[in-house]
């Protein structure tokens, strides 16, 4: 019971997430105050906390490690979770993500993924391999977003298929949270979106390209002058 | 045998106050916690947070006054009546208390981001509030067929 309380006061602690990911301008909290209030978690419930978004923050995942470490990495966290609801979680968004590099591996030409290739997480590794030839890999039934996502990815269009990505799990994650409010599943859902939010907010089309015109132009600066 | 109904009977006069008393605690914890994590959240408004979290320190009194009602000299023909009613009432005044507490902690998350919906997001606690007077008035009527003392 002091456990569910101190949880439910994490949560009122922390401002809601509004409805829509679009009506963010800004993060509603900090990841520094996020973090303060997260110390209210157990020990136990925190470590779970980090073992999860070790494994689906990108900015946590070492940038070293081979798809198969990650796969493995993610069995290993998979393993160690007993909760359905953050088993769920998990699981959809790294096969939304195993769908997402099939569609840039088919593009670059690349073969399908060899039987026992540890590339990825999820029931959908085998369909996706049986289905390379197809443009929705067979999983349009359970997964209506792939077509409108290889549609985007043929077109380049990154950022509206990295707005369709994000709102993809902003929207499960909401689904899946309806009927926790208070209790570490709450939590963790929270913590979750708020890495959405965070991505998100982070990206600026307009100062993305204003950048990279200005590191264009400041690596061909020489031999523009010497042409 | 009838020692043991007789126990039955003194569990069932205390029961309703008993109940109902681990039901406001857990109730107005759930709806405390969620009022002091709401005071980190925002600069005002932290008189209405603790005034909603006291909402389910109601079920306590409800069940204090059937104890009275129900108090009478414990015999082995009224126990079972006592029992009956008193833990009965006792349950419904507890889940009644820990889930308006839900309630109330959930009024006062909402609350927080949103004022303007203060009076409406307490109705479902209201509503809630309202089983807890069910259970406590029919106690009360029903508490009138027990007889005083058997001669």
């Amino acid at each position: 019971m002091k456990q569910k309380t101190a949880y439910t006061m994490l949560m009122a602690s922390l401002p809601p997430h509004p409805m829509s990911l679009w009506d963010f301008k800004r993060k509603p909290v900090t990841r520094l105050r996020l973090e303060r209030q997260l110390k209210l978690l157990t020990e136990q419930d925190s470590q779970q906390l980090a073992a999860i978004e070790s494994i689906l923050h990108w900015a946590k995942i070492q940038q070293a490690n081979s798809d198969a470490e990650i796969a493995i990495e993610a069995d290993r966290v998979i393993q160690s979770i007993h909760n359905p609801l953050l088993h769920e979680a998990i699981i959809w968004r790294l096969e939304l993500r195993i769908i997402v590099t099939a569609i840039r591996r088919r593009k670059l030409n690349h073969p399908p993924p060899e039987k026992h290739e540890p590339w990825g997480y999820g029931q959908v590794l085998p369909l996706i391999r049986n289905n390379w030839q197809l443009d929705d890999f067979g999983l349009s039934h359970r997964f209506p977003w792939v077509a409108k996502a290889q549609t985007l990815f043929a077109a380049d269009q990154s950022v509206e298929l990295e707005k369709l990505l994000l709102n993809l799990s902003w929207q499960h994650y909401a689904r899946i949270g309806q009927a926790h409010y208070f209790d570490f599943e709450a939590v963790v859902l929270y913590v979750l979106r708020w890495d959405i939010v965070n991505r998100w907010t982070q990206c600026n089309e307009q100062a993305a390209m204003l950048e990279f015109e200005a590191l264009v132009n400041r690596g061909l600066g020489d031999f523009l002058q010497t042409a | 045998m009838t020692d043991f109904i007789v126990v039955l009977g003194w569990i069932g006069l205390y029961a309703p106050m008993a109940l109902g008393a681990i039901g406001s605690i857990i109730g107005c914890a759930t709806a405390g916690q969620a009022a002091i994590g709401a005071m980190l959240d925002t600069d005002s408004g932290y008189g209405r947070y603790v005034g909603v979290s006291a909402m389910p320190s109601s079920q306590v009194i409800y069940g204090i006054v059937v104890m009275f009602t129900l108090n009478r000299p414990v015999t082995a023909d009224v126990s079972p009546g006592l029992f009956a009613i008193g833990v009965l009432a006792g349950i419904a005044l507890m889940a009644s208390a820990i889930y308006q507490g839900q309630c109330c902690a959930s009024a006062i998350h909402a609350t927080k981001s949103k004022p303007e919906i203060f009076g409406l997001s307490i109705a479902p606690a209201a509503i809630v509030e309202g089983f807890a007077v069910f259970a406590f008035i029919f106690a009360l009527v029903i508490s009138a067929n027990i007889p005083q003392a058997v001669a």
